[in-house]
């Protein structure tokens, strides 16, 4: 039993480091980490649980119903409202309107789309402005294309 | 017998003593997560971009911009625009990410094909984003979303480097890294993520694998399509309809 005071020690010290061990990584894990793998298992929730900004055409319905009419029957119904007025949750919070929406109408808007580019597919409706606006007699203006056309029913004698 | 301390004894002894503390830390609860409405287990996440639709108009950029707050400069979705001319000369160009669109610039060789490319994070099934993470903050979901716990992370940026794709970046504002997350705060409550609904040509598309109906499903399964630098073996589950060799 001679050494039996150090392997004491040794146990002692062992006990103390586990102890201190476990402490710290209790101090350091934030709760649920772990619960479903290597990371927090709140962060899911919390991803989960932000604010949605964009509601989507259906959002738009309750107000602008007889609008929306228009606008699915026509060549632009796969444009979504709020590609051109921006999403709902600048215009409504908790059920009453906070903010104009925008209107996007300007020349340079609709060219983003229309303007005949190297890339874009054939099918897609593309101008080359200068040409365009040759053919039909206008000038470019901020707004010109809207002299002609309607955004929610492009489609002219249609 | 004497009853010492033997070196056996010693070690079964603390050995006990360890097993039991570290026991409560490998017995993890396991469950499925998520919201009461909505279980992760039904869904694994898949998304298929169709290069030959996209028009570049970039009002994809700018719907995820908008419901992410992603801030100036940086981008959790882009688009690029190959213009390939004879003899293998190549023009790239992604001005602003393609968020107000493009324009015709003009290149100093005959273009033959030209196309453009939206590009975002492929969330990989075998990414090494999450795997670099010192800390645990990277993670990919049960239903296969890569996402980052933004109050865990350190912001040291080493998922940033380690991505192949460039789909991170560290956010200026938090200084914590910052990417796409499938929209998953839409996606868990059945909408589309911002650009697949912002998409006039339906160009994006979400679908789940674990749906035997699924049209993404489908047309994985019966087209050919490609993922993004597949000598990597990340496993992306982006997938890419009328790819060409020239994108990276």
């Amino acid at each position: 039993m001679e050494h039996s005071k150090h392997v004491a020690r040794m146990a002692l010290l062992v006990v103390f480091v586990l102890v201190v061990f476990h402490i710290v990584r209790t101090l350091f894990t934030p709760p649920s980490f772990g619960k479903y793998g290597h990371y927090r298992a709140d962060n899911v929730t919390e991803q989960m649980s932000k604010q949605v900004i964009h509601g989507g055409s259906i959002s738009c319905e309750p107000c602008h119903g007889e609008k929306q009419k228009d606008w699915a029957a026509q060549a632009h119904k796969s444009v979504q409202c709020e590609v051109c007025h921006g999403p709902i949750a600048w215009h409504i919070s908790d059920g009453t309107k906070v903010a104009d929406m925008p209107r996007s109408r300007s020349a340079a808007f609709c060219l983003r789309c229309h303007e005949r580019l190297d890339g874009r597919p054939v099918g897609f409706p593309q101008i080359i402005p200068d040409e365009h606006l040759r053919k039909v007699g206008g000038e470019m203006g901020p707004e010109v294309c809207l002299s002609c056309h309607d955004p929610h029913a492009p489609a002219l004698g249609g | 017998m004497e009853s010492e301390v033997t070196r056996r004894w010693f070690l079964k002894a603390f050995g006990g003593v360890a097993l039991m503390l570290g026991v409560p830390a490998w017995g993890r609860p396991q469950g499925n997560g998520g919201e009461k409405s909505y279980n992760w287990e039904d869904f694994s996440y898949v998304y298929l971009i169709d290069v030959g639709r996209c028009i570049g108009c970039g009002m994809c950029v700018q719907a995820c911009k908008r419901e992410n707050m992603v801030p100036d400069g940086f981008f959790r979705t882009w688009i690029e625009r190959y213009r390939i001319g004879e003899g293998g000369r190549v023009e790239v160009d992604s001005p602003n990410g393609g968020l107000n669109g493009f324009s015709s610039t003009i290149v100093d060789f005959k273009v033959t094909k030209a196309f453009f490319v939206p590009k975002m994070c492929n969330h990989c099934k075998n990414t090494p984003c999450t795997q670099v993470c010192p800390v645990g903050a990277s993670y990919t979901t049960r239903d296969g979303v890569v996402l980052v716990d933004q109050k865990h992370c350190i912001g040291c940026g080493y998922c940033v480097q380690a991505c192949p794709y460039g789909s991170r970046y560290l956010h200026p504002v938090t200084h914590v890294a910052d990417k796409c997350t499938w929209c998953y705060h839409r996606i868990t409550k059945g909408l589309k993520p911002a650009c697949v609904a912002a998409c006039p040509v339906k160009a994006r598309e979400l679908g789940n694998m674990k749906n035997e109906q699924d049209p993404v499903r489908k047309a994985i399964a019966t087209e050919p399509v490609l993922v993004l630098r597949p000598e990597l073996l990340t496993r992306p589950n982006c997938y890419y309809r009328g790819l060409d060799k020239e994108v990276r």
